[in-house]
């Protein structure tokens, strides 16, 4: 064997394993089968990694012993049950949206005895924008003045955050967890 | 007609009593793995466990449709390496020819077939814990490269150098007493 042949089956050789995992294209594995036929040596080695294979493929398959699942599911806690996915996102809608409705009504409260202009006013823009005017001065003078029409309007709009935060927070926390391990 | 994977996870969240049909289609690959990974059939059981243990806690994160069976082994390969990692010594040989049943067929052929598989079970168990991890799940789990690269989170040239070291490493101890006739 020279040295160029030597250094080709070593080459080769190295592409045994690739060529028995399927990993080696047409033409590598053609080159690979072609020299196999006329060298002995790589063919003999091909022959030793192909026993290996069988044998690998031959171990038998191993079970746990009876009773493995019922060990399994005997040592795990019975979970909480399950919430549907829809509910979390429904109760952060109905806390939003009840906040805000809150919001809307102290607000209406705080302001609704001025709510209510004259046939007069409604028939001509400027007169109503000047009424707007007087009526967020008078508003602001009235809850400074006065501020239980600020205060009643401030609690509900607290109130509802408050009741949405809540939904919001008890929405974020985990449902119970197998505690085993 | 069998339930789907899919199907198999939405009832095992209920709860560990429906978990156990989940268990029991894997059970068997799952703790055959571990066996010959750790070769020592008690091991592998707490570590099967565990394993199962493990997935029923991450169910809740389990994404629908993804396939089990992969994330299976791959936290069992992880267990058997820490394992292997803490154990610290040689594993101690694999127990086949013990536990392999009666043979039926000619005496001296099964008995000579019950000696490979021993031999070869002890010679996988002299490979270090990460080449015979990437040995087994290529033999024993049939995966492609890619899917070993992935289990074993390293680059696919790193699976490959691993994979021929492990079978040369084979070859060469099988060598006198398993495949040489």
């Amino acid at each position: 064997m020279t040295l160029h042949d030597f250094t080709f089956c070593a080459r080769l050789q190295q592409q045994l394993q690739p060529w028995l995992d399927g990993a080696l294209t047409p033409n590598e594995s053609a080159l690979l089968q072609g020299h196999m036929a006329i060298c002995g040596a790589c063919r003999s080695s091909a022959e030793r990694h192909r026993d290996l294979w069988r044998l690998l493929s031959q171990l038998p398959v191993r079970s746990p012993s009876p009773g493995f699942s019922s060990r399994v599911t005997g040592a795990l806690p019975r979970r909480a049950a399950p919430q549907a996915s829809w509910v979390p996102g429904a109760a952060l809608a109905l806390g939003c949206l009840t906040a805000g409705a809150a919001a809307l009504l102290g607000l209406l409260l705080a302001v609704l005895p001025m709510l209510w202009p004259s046939d007069e006013l409604a028939e001509d823009p400027e007169l109503l924008l000047d009424w707007g005017v007087e009526i967020w001065q008078g508003y602001v003078g009235a809850s400074l003045d006065s501020p239980y029409h600020l205060l009643g309007g401030l609690s509900l709009l607290l109130l509802g955050a408050g009741w949405a935060l809540f939904i919001v927070l008890r929405s974020a926390t985990p449902g119970a967890r197998p505690a085993h391990g | 007609m069998n339930a789907s994977d899919d199907d198999l996870i939405a009832q095992a969240r209920q709860g560990p009593q429906e978990y156990r049909a989940l268990v029991e289609r894997y059970q068997v690959r799952i703790y055959n793995l571990i066996y010959r990974m750790v070769g020592n059939p008690q091991d592998a059981e707490d570590l099967a466990l565990e394993v199962f243990w493990r997935f029923y806690r991450s169910l809740d994160r389990f994404q629908a449709g993804a396939p089990v069976y992969p994330y299976l082994y791959r936290i069992a390969t992880n267990l058997c390496l820490t394992h292997l990692k803490a154990r610290r010594t040689l594993a101690e040989p694999l127990l086949d020819a013990d536990l392999v049943p009666a043979p039926e067929g000619h005496p001296e052929v099964e008995q000579q077939r019950r000696e490979q598989e021993a031999a070869l079970g002890g010679a996988i168990q002299s490979l270090p814990p990460r080449l015979r991890a990437a040995l087994l799940l290529r033999h024993v789990e049939d995966l492609s490269y890619q899917e070993i690269a992935a289990a074993l989170e390293v680059p696919l040239g790193t699976v490959k150098t691993w994979l021929f070291r492990a079978r040369q490493t084979l070859i060469e101890r099988l060598k006198a007493e398993v495949v040489t006739p």
